[in-house]
């Protein structure tokens, strides 16, 4: 009888336990068991959920690709880490987060993934558009989707970037998701020392877009450069970088953003802008430079450390020659992704996905993609993705509770 | 008593008096026990609190078999180890608490283990009852505001 339990863990069980217990539960029970209690709920979506998407393992890649069939729109492709030759999940994914939005998202409308968590932008179909870009923050873990309020400045469809970290909670506030989508308000092509470039930022906390100067040293190198649409979200700092040779530094919880501008390290003769990703909680930077891919990592005080030299022509030696040979000197061949748990990255040529193990020098075939498919050139749009269980806030039930 | 006792033995004391004799090599998988040792703030008598006679045998019994089982296999420990936390709800309950206050991690691993294989088929009106004690008041208006407040979807 429920009467005469004696067996009341809930108040005689350190919260410490039950988290412990409840972060061995497999996804699903651990989602329904938010309904047991009110403190069972408050554990689940503020400790375990974030603790578990944190340390979530890579699921795969998503990444766009240009259809090599003339007319046809850019696609997402999605290959799954653990056994991506097989055609299993390749289409479902992509069909799962498609299937949340209410319009059809074409490879040109996914910007950005970060940790479990899609950004998406929703073109207006008549160009020059009068009505401001809607973007679309997706969770396909949770299916859930949720649409970003608009900014009526936002008049152009400019690529954006998502931060965020699950383990990241806002304090006093008991939805546990806390991201941020950074976009140019005015970009830095056109920026002057009068006219620095702009972020229009927005906050999932405060459901708001702010717009933050950014003024950026040495203008005379930074000002006049397009960025590149590719971020990294570490430690509550934004990296992108300027075609101009630079890596570009946002504090996103400082109220100025604290912008800084690091040189990149020059070394030889490096073809392409390069680069960026984080693996193990450890920013990178890599480009290839010369006859080789170099990989540094950055230290507290902005300073490069080489880690990683990998020789171009022992690759063309040993492996794959003939293909690789075509791309001794193109730019393409820099890592496209980093393994976010183990010391292995991703390099993509058009039609092939290599992997290549830093500690053992393995070099393997990772994925080949179909005969009419071309990956897209700057492994800009190259994300790993991993399942995270966070709920995201509605912003159109804030609203009309207001 | 402490004379006679073998080196790099160690008694520990229940919260019931009970004095067991443990290999220190046993003993100190307790963290909370290796920092008293480190410290070298204890005698060779161990008082261990809060944790019963009942309680503490089982906890060596486990900790006995993690030691001399270094070289075995793994697989043998791990059906050890589901055997051994193959309790019911009290005794799990206690030796949970104990191995959290004398932070045994592999102890705490494989009951924590234990309990979340036990309620993963569950359904919550079931945890409600057996776990949480609740009363059928609160299931009835908790059940309520819960399945309103926070059922989603999920897949």
């Amino acid at each position: 009888m429920a009467f005469n339990c004696c067996c009341d863990w809930s108040s005689k069980l350190p919260d410490e336990l039950t988290v412990e217990i409840l972060c061995r539960l497999p996804e699903k029970p651990l989602i329904q068991f938010k309904s047991v209690s009110k403190a069972w709920y408050l554990l689940i979506s503020d400790v375990c959920v974030p603790r578990i998407s944190s340390s979530a393992p890579l699921s795969g890649f998503l990444f766009r690709l240009i259809p090599l069939l003339p007319f046809s729109d850019f696609l997402m492709e999605y290959v799954p880490s653990d056994c991506p030759r097989t055609l299993r999940d390749r289409g479902r994914f992509v069909e799962s987060y498609s299937k949340l939005l209410p319009f059809q998202p074409t490879g040109r409308d996914v910007l950005d993934c970060c940790n479990g968590l899609l950004l998406i932008l929703h073109r207006s179909s008549v160009p020059p558009s009068s009505v401001p870009s809607q973007y679309y923050v997706c969770n396909p873990a949770t299916k859930q989707c949720v649409a970003i309020p608009v900014n009526p400045n936002h008049l152009d469809p400019i690529c954006a970037v998502l931060a965020f970290n699950p383990v990241e909670s806002p304090p006093n506030n008991t939805n546990n998701n806390n991201y941020k989508i950074v976009r140019l308000a005015s970009s830095a092509s056109t920026a002057s020392v009068t006219h620095p470039p702009e972020l229009d930022v927005f906050s999932s906390v405060t459901g708001k877009w702010v717009n933050h100067p950014v003024p950026l040293q040495p203008e005379s190198e930074l000002y006049g450069f397009k960025w590149l649409f590719k971020s990294v979200y570490l430690d509550g700092v934004l990296f992108m970088l300027s075609y101009s040779r630079y890596l570009l530094c946002f504090d996103l919880n400082a109220d100025n953003l604290n912008p800084r501008a690091v040189k990149l390290p020059n070394k030889g003769k490096a073809l392409g802008v390069g680069f960026i990703g984080m693996s193990k909680d450890c920013f990178y930077y890599s480009n290839h430079v010369e006859n080789a891919i170099l990989v540094w990592s950055l230290d507290h005080d902005h300073q490069w450390i080489l880690k990683h030299s990998i020789c171009i022509d022992d690759l063309v030696r040993f492996h794959h020659g003939r293909i690789l040979d075509r791309y001794r000197l193109s730019l393409l061949l820099v890592p496209c992704a980093l393994h976010p748990t183990s010391e292995v990255i991703f390099i993509a040529i058009p039609r092939m996905i290599f992997s290549y193990n830093l500690k053992t020098n393995q070099f393997n075939v990772f994925y080949m993609l179909q005969e009419y498919r071309n990956l897209i050139d700057d492994g800009c749009f190259f994300f790993p993705y991993s399942r995270c269980l966070v709920v995201l806030n509605d912003f159109t039930q804030v609203k009309m509770d207001c | 008593m402490s004379s006679s006792l073998e080196k790099n033995m160690l008694i520990l004391r229940s919260s019931d008096g009970e004095e067991f004799i443990v290999p220190e090599v046993v003993a100190v998988m307790s963290k909370a026990i290796k920092n008293m040792v480190e410290d070298e703030c204890a005698s060779n008598t161990i008082p261990v609190p809060n944790v019963d006679a009942n309680i503490l045998a089982m906890v060596i019994e486990f900790c006995k078999k993690h030691d001399e089982s270094e070289a075995e296999a793994a697989s043998d420990l791990k059906t050890f180890d589901s055997e051994f936390v193959n309790r019911g709800q009290e005794a799990l309950y206690d030796l949970i608490t104990a191995a959290n206050f004398r932070d045994v991690k592999e102890l705490l691993d494989a009951l924590c283990q234990n309990v979340a294989e036990m309620i993963k088929g569950k359904s919550v009106h079931h945890i409600r009852i057996q776990f949480l004690g609740y009363q059928l008041f609160e299931i009835l208006t908790s059940n309520f505001i819960w399945n309103i407040w926070c059922d989603r979807d999920f897949d």
